[in-house]
Order: C-alpha cells, then sequence, then structure tokens
C-alpha cells in the first residue's frame, strides 16, 4: 500500500547563495557524513562548491530529503541525517537505516533537472 | 567563521557598554561585542535580550518584511519564510549563541518565540 508521496523544488541559485553564507554548517544539517564525503570529492573535482557538479548533488539531496519529509508527514518526522540519496544504475535511490522503525516498506525517488530549477519526488510504501 | 556584523544591534550593545567612547571602527566595535557576549554568558542570558538578538537575526533576512517582524510571528505563514529560509535561520541562531541545534529541535522552532523557549532551556547558550 501506498503510504505516502512528497515532491519537492529547488531554485539552485538560493542554494548556492546560502551555501556561500553558510559553507560548513549547513552541509553538515543536509547531508549524512557519506553524502559529505562524497560531496568533497566532488568539490575537488569541479575546484569549488559552487561548482554545477556539488551543487546538483547537494540540491538533488536537499530535494529528496524534503520530499522524504513531505511523504512521512503525519505519521513521522524524518530528519536530514534520517535519509542518505545513493546512486544504483545511475539511478537515486534512498538509503533509511531505521525504515522500519519509521514504518516505511520500499521507498521509490526520482530527479528532474530544467536550468536553474529541481525538482525531488519520493514515493513510500507501507511494509 | 567569524559571525556576520549587523550594524544596528553591533552599534546597540557598544554604545550600550561604552557610553563616552566613540564607535569609529570596526575593529572597536566588534571588541565592544565580545565583551557583551562574555558578561552575558557569566551573568546569564536575560530574556529581553535573546529576544532582542532573535528578533534582529529576523530582521537581517531580507525577504522578512520588518514590519511583520514579532515574537509571535510564525516563519512561514506570517514572514514567508520556506524551508531553506528557515534552516538559514536555525544557522544564524546557532552562530549568535554558539550553540548547536539538532534536527529534531530544529523542526520545532517556527517562530521567534519558540526560538527563545529553545534558547532559554540551552544552559550553553551565551
Amino acid at each position: 500500500m501506498i503510504l505516502g508521496i512528497g515532491v519537492d523544488i529547488l531554485h539552485l541559485p538560493r542554494l548556492k547563495g546560502l551555501l556561500s553564507r553558510r559553507p560548513d554548517r549547513f552541509l553538515t544539517r543536509i547531508l549524512t557524513e557519506v553524502e559529505q564525503k562524497e560531496f568533497k570529492v566532488l568539490q575537488q573535482q569541479a575546484g569549488g562548491a559552487d561548482q554545477e557538479g556539488p551543487l546538483r548533488y547537494l540540491g538533488a539531496r536537499w530535494a529528496l530529503k524534503e520530499a522524504s519529509y513531505k511523504a512521512l508527514y503525519p505519521h513521522h518526522k524524518l530528519t536530514w541525517q534520517d535519509v542518505t540519496v545513493a546512486k544504483q544504475d545511475g539511478k537515486p535511490t534512498l538509503v533509511i537505516p531505521e525504515k522500519e522503525r519509521f514504518g516505511i516498506g520500499k521507498s521509490h525517488c526520482s530527479v528532474s533537472h530544467d536550468g536553474e530549477y529541481l525538482v525531488g519526488q519520493v514515493l513510500f510504501e507501507s511494509p | 567563521m567569524f559571525r556576520a556584523i549587523r550594524p544596528t544591534s553591533t552599534l546597540y550593545r557598544a554604545s550600550a557598554l561604552y557610553k563616552n567612547a566613540a564607535v569609529s571602527s570596526p575593529a572597536r566595535v566588534s571588541m565592544a561585542m565580545n565583551f557583551a557576549r562574555m558578561y552575558s554568558a557569566g551573568a546569564g542570558l536575560a530574556r529581553s535580550d535573546v529576544e532582542k538578538r532573535v528578533l534582529d537575526i529576523l530582521a537581517g533576512f531580507n525577504k522578512v518584511d520588518a514590519k511583520k517582524i514579532s515574537l509571535k510571528a510564525n516563519f512561514n505563514a506570517d514572514l514567508g519564510l520556506d524551508s531553506l529560509d528557515t534552516v538559514e535561520v536555525v544557522m544564524a541562531i546557532e552562530e549568535e549563541f554558539s550553540i548547536e541545534i539538532p534536527d529534531k529541535d530544529a523542526d520545532e522552532i517556527k517562530s521567534a518565540e519558540q526560538a527563545v523557549e529553545y534558547i532559554s532551556k540551552r544552559d550553553d547558550a551565551h
């Protein structure tokens, strides 16, 4: 059975602005440890956190975690650190270590980009 | 990371401590501010001081209409702040009071009043 759906849209320049004002705390708040490591690698490859690659990485995680929150609300309130976004065969997947506690079965997610906008969508099934 | 200086609150606090000192250079202003913070930490935080500092943070956001700022104003419904803005408000509060606010607590802070309540419960805030 479908437990809930959630969607979140993001204007990437806003993320860029926030990241420039709060370069450290914003990353540790939004990203899990494994994501922070991946972000650092992307940042080094791109030559800065404000480049397109790292920004899109962060934007996709922001949107999918917001969408996850909306999908599960009000059964539970997911926090940024409850969800890690991984990639499997080029497709994003959600890793939620405590999903049994939250009453989540399968999860589905998708991201779409158009220019400066990015949208993330999440669907949770009950176990 | 050095905190952003908001001229109004900085000058206010500096002038309160140094009534005779001409506040002219940024260095003097930031020094005065540091003394103010040390004094507050030792003496405990006055609620009115916490309220003012939280309201000043909100006033620092360009998209917030200054006329709508109040302790009871809901960040989203009254001040028009969305989730990205609210995360930024919480980070600004963390920096202002030198504390780290866990996600679970941050999620419950939806107005200046709730922020003030939360800070008043944190002994390590200063």
